[in-house]
């Protein structure tokens, strides 16, 4: 008996083909198997010993047909059978899945349903890519940060006239349809959305909002010049707060910022005052204002959140249980204090986050603790060698100095590990600040990574007699991968202190300092 | 050659270690990793392997391809064909010159033993298999061989699209054929006018019109590897295996390069040189100055 199975324009090589022919043959009760083309003189050649002409129908050269004789209608079922499976099992890669394109326009064709494109290469390449996503109709995040601000400035007037979003450059946090990408913690869902300049300001609030109970709608980055410097004009934050005020499922909107420049505070302000929608504004640094209209302002990252979720749940809600009282401040003071030697006095502030280290730089000063820092906008201020620490200093360990070349310390703890050993080292140093951010993109590990490097500081005080107060925060949620209370568990057997927000972080170390003092 | 295709083309089958892409002139042009796949419509790019095995970069059959002058690209992909690995597939006259028909005889017993089965290899009087293509064309060889020179180019197009392989055996023997045709006739100004007439001659414009016209019936790849043969071009591996039997010395040294020949595909490499052997035996009759 003969039968034929033809697959239509296939391309095979030679040694494939024979492999598949020897998959018939192998079947009991085959007596000839040939995996040939389908050109005419096989057509014809096939014919001649027996195959059925209809089974040829339209058969062409480039055709693959597999030709079975055997003895019986089993066998040949069989052997058919074991070709079709010997073929199909051909792929030319494997696996979709393992695909990385390396380029932008083979990420596009491989994945065209995409609507946003992140983007991370040296500064000096990164506009190029930038446009060509927005000029793909895609929205993008721009992660890198040495873009030269002209091109910034077009990027982001190409994105609005658009209708896109240029998150960046220099933007490393965003939450989009409930996405984190780059830093970012997992928040719930919810009705808040935000708007930031501000990459580590933006995850502390959100994790604060997550914390209190609430969820994010959004949270859009715009990059940390886009409110800083006039000629960039705030043009992602306007687009950003406009994205929102047409959002329906956002019904408060947050505004955060780093220092912004002076002459766009107003026109925030006013943009925000179009929305028609409650609104929270945490420009750090800026004197704080009383309400206007629907528009709050907040002084500190935690007050930010506590305000938006105030505004979102309704004027019952209360956060009490997430502070902790004046009074238990001061408590902890004084039982830190207590075991201090006279000559401890300083504070150190060993920041990964920016934002964060902002907040504590102003918060201290407001409290009348003059700081020193890599990251002063008081020239007076101004570290003159970030390597070497001050007096009361906080340094922002994510600056240029010290990732030129490493890895940003939320990736990469050691340099901060490196930094504790020299301060723990200086007798004068009473209080450590620190952050811990967990979420996307950061350490697995960050208390982890540190805690040898706290257990040598610890037995270094027992023989120096001398006992210095290890004060942090933890930026993150319960949703983390990093699993934040085995986080808090592994710096408070370290004898840390660990305490809600980064903000309330400060206020006990503000209160050691001002006792010693 | 691959610049001559001037178009735009589509991939038609991606390998482990060849990428096929077809253009409108119903010719293939490939990209290849290594050196020994080279013809004249081929570039050799092993880098782009690298990415396709890593995943760097993906091709799907379909994807269109833009052949210039002086660049191949196909999305994302761009060759610059002007320092690209290429290949001419032009005889060496100094290896024709070299080619001795005393060796046929031993080239033959090498062959035969070492050649794989299931194409045409019985041509040569080699092993029986009962294979229906092979049996066909010892009919079409028998052929050839008692008929008038008028009819030569007729009887050879009947092998166009025989037999198994992506490239049917028969095309793979035409090439070959032609090649000993090439080969022989580089040597011809070298020997005496008598000799000369007993020569088989090159086809001329006509009788390679006629194989050409018989190519739509085979498979693009057989078409491309027709093409390429009329044009006095071939493939590497087959230039080589000529060059080393015209080298070799004794049967050993014979045997290293048809062994190192067939085993290109599955039968393509036996049916060239079978093609190559074919034409020796009828025809040459070449002696070394």
């Amino acid at each position: 008996m003969k039968k034929l199975i033809i697959r239509r324009e296939s391309y095979y090589d030679s040694v494939f083909l024979m492999l598949a022919s020897r998959a018939a043959k192998q079947i009991s009760g085959v007596i000839e198997a040939a995996a040939v083309m389908g050109t005419e003189t096989n057509v014809d050649l096939l014919q001649d010993i027996g195959f059925d002409e209809t089974e040829f129908e339209d058969v062409r050269p480039n055709d693959l047909m597999v030709a079975v004789e055997a003895e019986s209608e089993e066998a040949i079922t069989e052997a058919l059978e074991a070709v079709n499976e010997f073929l199909n099992k051909k792929t030319d890669f494997k696996g979709e899945e393992a695909y990385r394109p390396v380029s932008l326009s083979n990420a596009i064709r491989f994945a065209p349903q995409s609507n946003l494109v992140l983007i991370s290469v040296p500064g000096a390449y990164a506009a190029r890519e930038a446009r060509m996503a927005l000029n793909n109709d895609l929205h993008v995040m721009l992660f890198s940060d040495n873009v030269p601000i002209e091109d910034e400035i077009e990027l982001k007037k190409t994105a609005l006239d658009r209708g896109l979003l240029m998150m960046g450059p220099d933007c490393g946090t965003a939450i989009i349809n409930g996405k984190p990408l780059c830093f970012a913690n997992r928040v719930r869902q919810g009705d808040i959305g935000l708007v930031a300049a501000s990459g580590s300001g933006l995850q502390e609030v959100t994790s604060c909002i997550h914390r209190m109970g609430a969820g994010i709608s959004q949270a859009i980055g715009t990059g940390g010049r886009d409110l800083k410097d006039p000629r960039v004009g705030g043009l992602m934050m306007k687009m950003g707060i406009q994205a929102l005020s047409h959002d329906r499922p956002t019904r408060v909107i947050v505004v955060i910022s780093k220092p912004p420049a002076q002459a766009l505070v107003e026109d925030a302000i006013s943009w925000l005052k179009k929305t028609g929608k409650p609104c929270v504004i945490c420009f750090l640094g800026q004197r704080k204002r009383p309400p206007e209209e629907d528009l709050w302002f907040a002084e500190s990252l935690e007050e930010t959140a506590r305000l938006a979720v105030r505004l979102s749940r309704g004027e019952g809600f209360s956060h009490d249980a997430f502070a902790v009282s004046p009074g238990e401040i001061e408590e902890i003071a004084a039982g830190e204090i207590k075991r201090m030697d006279r000559s401890q006095r300083y504070l150190r502030g060993l920041y990964a986050g920016g934002t964060l280290a902002d907040e504590a730089i102003f918060g201290l000063e407001s409290e009348g603790i003059e700081i020193y820092s890599n990251v002063q906008s008081n020239q007076d201020f101004l570290l003159q060698d970030p390597r070497v620490s001050r007096k009361h200093t906080i340094i922002d360990l994510g600056d240029d100095t010290f990732t030129l070349g490493r890895p940003h310390p939320m990736i990469d703890p050691s340099i901060r590990e490196e930094r504790l050993r020299a301060e723990v080292a200086d007798p004068e140093v009473a209080v450590v600040l620190m952050d811990f951010v967990l979420g996307d993109g950061a350490h697995e590990n960050p208390a982890g990574e540190i805690v040898d490097c706290l257990v040598k500081a610890r037995q270094f005080q027992e023989k120096t007699g001398r006992h210095i107060s290890i004060v942090a925060s933890i930026t993150g949620t319960d949703e983390d991968f990093q699993d934040m209370d085995e986080q808090k568990k592994i710096l408070e057997s370290q004898d840390c202190i660990v305490m809600p927000s980064n903000y309330q972080a400060g206020l006990v170390a503000a209160a050691i300092i001002r006792r010693i003092c | 050659m691959v610049c001559d295709l001037m178009a735009e083309g589509r991939i038609v089958s991606i390998f482990d270690k060849a990428v096929n892409i077809l253009m409108p002139q119903g010719l293939l042009v490939s990209l290849v990793e290594r050196r020994n796949q080279m013809t004249a419509m081929s570039v050799r790019c092993p880098a782009v392997f690298e990415s396709l095995s890593s995943r760097r970069l993906r091709l799907r059959v379909g994807d269109t391809a833009y052949v210039k002058p002086d660049r191949l690209t196909i999305e994302g992909l761009r060759i610059d064909l002007v320092t690209a690995r290429r290949f001419q597939g032009m005889v060496d006259p100094d290896m024709a010159f070299r080619f001795d028909s005393a060796k046929i005889s031993v080239f033959d017993r090498v062959l035969s033993t070492l050649g794989r089965r299931d194409g045409l290899l019985e041509l040569i009087g080699g092993r029986l298999s009962g294979n229906s293509f092979a049996q066909k064309g010892l009919a079409i060889r028998n052929r050839i061989l008692g008929l008038p020179r008028s009819l030569m180019a007729e009887t050879l197009a009947e092998f166009v699209g025989l037999g198994v392989g992506f490239t049917p055996s028969g095309d793979d023997l035409i090439c070959g054929f032609l090649l000993g045709q090439k080969i022989c006739s580089m040597s011809a100004c070298r020997l005496k006018p008598h000799h000369r007439e007993s020569l088989f001659s090159m086809l001329d414009e006509a009788e390679r019109e006629i194989i050409w016209g018989s190519a739509d019936r085979t498979s693009d790849g057989g078409r491309t590897l027709i093409w390429m043969a009329l044009h006095d071009r071939f493939p590497r591996f087959l230039l080589d295996a000529a060059a080393g039997l015209a080298r070799a010395e004794g049967t050993a040294a014979m045997a290293r390069v048809v062994g190192a020949a067939v085993s290109r595909g599955h039968t393509s490499g036996t049916d060239a040189l079978v093609g190559l052997l074919l034409y020796l035996q009828m025809f040459g009759q070449i002696s070394r100055q």
